[in-house]
């Protein structure tokens, strides 16, 4: 019944941090404890170490779209690999995959280089209805790779729900590589076999060295952030303080893309953005708390168990239920509401929690841009002026490999838990 | 007289947000020069600041709220909203505002729930980092839940289903 009203109030538009303190609020006055615990349970947001990389990133990304980085990215990508055929949407597809990674929320990702990759691939000869749909699906790339902040979140609420499994941050980065390449592998093969038999890509290509030199103080950041994190040398809080104190320097200071002015409302722009995202789940580790202590994971474990005889079912299922969320809910509320109840069941299951965190996220990832409401398939409508049954129709491929994707992520969790077991 | 007050009310707000912005902006910078400072630290001099990542957590709990307060102004906290889409206008402006002023007693309820937390803090004294006492740091819940209150409940008044540029 509790949660019958909560729904309904979420679904009439109360902010989700709402909906979610009042489940704690009266979970707690039920369980005859005072409501202090939940402000108790919600400072917790200023005492999770990792969360300083929050803000962090999330301002580098606002602050990078704003800039003109994008554009020279489009045009180093195009001096680099215009003549390779499928290149450009390759090469496009990875530096989609770079900027969700770093910005965490791909509705950035369509708006600031959609916008531009869009007129290159059809400037290269692409059909119209292919390179939107690249364009909008492709966006959605990089939620699994270092340092996305859904990967982050996924673990602070893991290690919350399941503290004895000691799930770490690393892990999950390394997990993510292999499952998010073979998207990459999957969506580019498909631009390629689209492109055959068309001519090589026409209109001039701008010089490479010009190009080189424009992106020069761009170019270095993934690879001392990537590699500074993958190899240890940096935590994630710290590549994140490099990543911003880098964007905030060479962007305002050296090359003026944004004026010193303007840095006060990119901040503010990029804070509500995160500070949106904490205080649901500051409540949502209130309202963890108190589902645990009443054993809601448990007693949905024993209603499910009996009609579910194997993992991999149990995977099955947990896609059908997430890609359905995940177009409804943003990722980042998605999370914090769904990972609570589904990992302990999950382990109850057998399945490794690493394991699910990857699948758990791409299936958030593909909730971006999935009929009827993914918020990509808006955002494109919206930033391209087509309509939305359109973008549906030019999206449809791209999903399908994805989903071909999920499948073999969830049926081989190999893919995902070889690297991390490596290194 | 309405009016008067009503121009107080959005000077009021104007400044709020002014001052919100601005306390950002220091928190965020601060963050990342203790930050960079600590990298420094720990690679050159093999040292670092012991109380640096204490602070840096307390900038993202303030962080946390005042962006939160400035969220609920500009209605940008998360939201689903797929129902009041499909109900006649009428009854749209209605729920709008009955679920604004339900969200401000929330927050409400939150500022009630947290100050006895700030007054137990007050009476043990611990340091959060440096000379910063814990609950100068856990202060800013109430402080925050209040002003999203208060920005809720504007909102509540002045809702429209139409999205309306704000004050």
């Amino acid at each position: 019944m509790l949660v019958f009203v909560l729904l309904l109030l979420a679904l009439f538009g109360m902010p989700l941090f709402a909906v979610i303190a009042l489940g704690a609020m009266i979970g707690f006055h039920e369980a005859g404890l005072s409501l202090s615990v939940v402000a108790l349970e919600f400072q917790r947001i200023g005492e999770t170490p990792v969360l300083v990389a929050l803000p962090l990133f999330t301002f580098a990304g606002v602050l990078l779209a704003h800039s003109n980085t994008p554009g020279r990215m489009v045009d180093l990508t195009r001096a680099l690999f215009g003549w390779l055929p499928g290149g450009l949407a390759i090469l496009g597809l990875g530096l989609f995959a770079l900027m969700t990674a770093f910005t965490g929320a791909s509705g950035i990702t369509v708006v600031a280089l959609g916008s531009l990759m869009l007129p290159a691939l059809l400037q290269a000869g692409y059909p119209e209805r292919f390179s939107l749909g690249m364009v909008t699906a492709g966006s959605s790339m990089g939620v699994l790779l270092a340092p996305s902040l859904p990967l982050i979140l996924y673990a602070v609420v893991a290690q919350q729900v399941a503290p004895g499994q000691a799930i770490s941050i690393d892990d999950l980065f390394l997990a993510g590589i292999l499952p998010a390449l073979l998207m990459l592998v999957l969506l580019a093969g498909w631009a390629i076999y689209v492109r055959r038999g068309l001519p090589p890509e026409p209109g001039e290509t701008p010089p490479v060295l010009k190009s080189l030199k424009a992106a020069a103080w761009e170019l270095p950041l993934p690879f001392v952030v990537l590699g500074g994190i993958y190899s240890g040398w940096l935590l994630v809080v710290e590549a994140a303080v490099v990543t911003a104190a880098w964007v905030m320097i060479t962007l305002v200071f050296v090359r003026r893309d944004v004026s010193f002015k303007r840095l006060p409302a990119i901040i503010s722009e990029s804070m509500v953005l995160v500070g949106a995202i904490l205080v649901v789940l500051g409540m949502s580790m209130a309202s963890t708390n108190i589902m645990i202590d009443t054993q809601v994971p448990q007693r949905l474990f024993e209603t499910v168990a009996p009609y579910i005889d194997s993992q991999l079912v149990f995977l099955l299922i947990v896609n059908l239920l997430l890609l359905v969320v995940g177009m409804v809910l943003d990722i980042f509320a998605a999370l914090v509401i769904m990972a609570p109840l589904i990992i302990p069941i999950a382990l109850a299951f057998g399945v490794d929690p690493v394991h699910l965190g990857i699948i758990f996220l791409a299936n958030l990832q593909i909730g971006y841009c999935t009929p009827p409401v993914g918020i990509n398939l808006f955002l494109a409508s919206h930033r391209f002026k087509k309509d939305i049954l359109t973008i549906y129709r030019a999206t449809l491929p791209f999903l399908g490999w994805l989903l071909v994707a999920l499948l073999i992520i969830t049926w081989w969790p190999a893919l995902s838990l070889w690297l991390p077991g490596r290194l | 007289m309405i009016d008067a007050f009503g121009q107080i009310l959005r000077d009021f707000g104007r400044l709020l947000r002014k001052f919100e912005i601005a306390l950002l902006s220091i928190l965020f910078i601060a963050i990342v020069v203790l930050g960079l400072t600590q990298i420094g630290l720990r690679n050159l001099a093999d040292s670092s600041l012991a109380w640096s990542d204490a602070a840096m957590r307390a900038g993202v709990l303030w962080i946390a709220m005042i962006a939160s307060s400035i969220a609920a102004a500009e209605s940008k906290h998360i939201r689903i909203d797929v129902l009041s889409r499909l109900l006649p206008p009428v009854w749209a402006l209605w729920t709008g505002r009955l679920m604004l002023f339900a969200t401000a007693l929330i927050c409400l309820a939150m500022v009630a729930a947290s100050m006895p937390i700030v007054r137990l803090e007050m009476e043990f004294q611990e340091l959060a980092f440096l000379n910063v006492p814990r609950w100068l740091v856990l202060v800013i819940i109430p402080v925050g839940f209040a002003l999203m209150a208060w920005r809720f409940m504007r909102s509540a008044v002045s809702f429209h289903p139409d999205p309306r540029p704000e004050d």
